[in-house]
């Protein structure tokens, strides 16, 4: 791994970490909710610097936003740290093999997704152990996770197309 | 955004509130009996589990019957016994207005509040 490879990876887990933070301290309707305002950065990651660094990126502010809270190994860490490897997961593998089929917006709703089954079939095995509120609660979570996947994509697609507007050229996909 | 994300979001758009509405409809929905004496929650029960229930009120007696997920007020001395001849039910409530009580089919206690305190991203 390069020394820029590194340089870039801590920046962008370092704006992770501060929209993870952020988002923790926004009131939310129903407990359970998060916007997944740090996919914006993952979705970044992946799309201008390949899969390793969007996976290393999504670690690095897991691990570190569950030290910060005290989470780190707890239920709370172990739903966000299935959720954010899975939906990493499933975007870099979507954006590996079919490059220009899906757009941020696209690979947001698929990481929105991926995040939302991840978290439930753990939160079955793990917590309740009734399929059945499982699958009530199921679609109402999915949908909502639809939205806000949609609209971290909209922000995604933006921010990406004005970095490659800005510093097109010094960026090089290495994936 | 190309075609291919348009056609993501509107599936899974689709499929989420179709989701949402078979849940509506095929599962009972609710999974608590509550019930309420002049206003105020008295009693909580799971659905799932049959029992007998008698219950006294300010304005008289009953006799609440929870049974195979469903229930129903078996006997009660008010006047008219609207709540008696209700029968069964499986969701909605049964209201008896003289003993001023309300027994509910619904959420009692949502899991999400229930079982998952916090869960955060």
């Amino acid at each position: 791994m390069q020394s820029q490879d590194k340089y870039r990876i801590a920046v962008l887990a370092a704006y992770a970490l501060a929209l993870h933070g952020f988002e923790y301290l926004l009131p939310t309707p129903i407990p359970w909710l998060r916007l997944g305002l740090a996919n914006i950065i993952t979705l970044v990651a992946l799309t201008l610097f390949g899969f390793s660094t969007a996976m290393s990126v999504t670690l690095i502010r897991v691990i570190l936003a569950s030290i910060f809270t005290g989470t780190f190994l707890g239920p709370a860490f172990l739903l966000s740290f299935s959720g954010g490897v899975s939906s990493t997961a499933a975007m870099g593998l979507i954006y590996v093999v079919q490059r220009n089929l899906f757009g941020p917006v696209g690979l947001s709703l698929i990481g929105a997704l991926f995040h939302n089954i991840a978290q439930l079939t753990l939160a079955y095995f793990l917590f309740i152990q009734r399929i059945e509120a499982i699958l009530i609660i199921s679609p109402l979570v999915i949908f909502i996770g639809v939205l806000t996947g949609f609209t971290n994509g909209v922000v995604a697609d933006i921010l990406i197309k004005n970095i490659l507007k800005k510093d097109g050229k010094t960026i090089h996909n290495v994936t | 955004m190309t075609i291919a994300d348009r056609v993501l979001f509107v599936v899974l758009i689709t499929f989420s509130i179709a989701g949402m509405v078979i849940v509506q409809e095929a599962i009972p929905q609710g999974a608590y009996v509550n019930i309420e004496i002049d206003g105020s929650l008295a009693y909580t029960f799971p659905l799932d589990i049959d029992r007998i229930v008698p219950v006294s009120t300010p304005d008289g007696n009953m006799i609440i019957e929870i049974n195979d997920e469903k229930v129903r007020v078996s006997e009660s001395d008010c006047p008219k016994k609207f709540c008696v001849s209700q029968g069964w039910i499986a969701k909605g409530a049964i209201i008896c207005l003289p003993n001023k009580t309300v027994i509910l089919v619904g959420q009692g206690m949502p899991y999400s509040e229930k079982e998952l305190d916090a869960i955060s991203g």
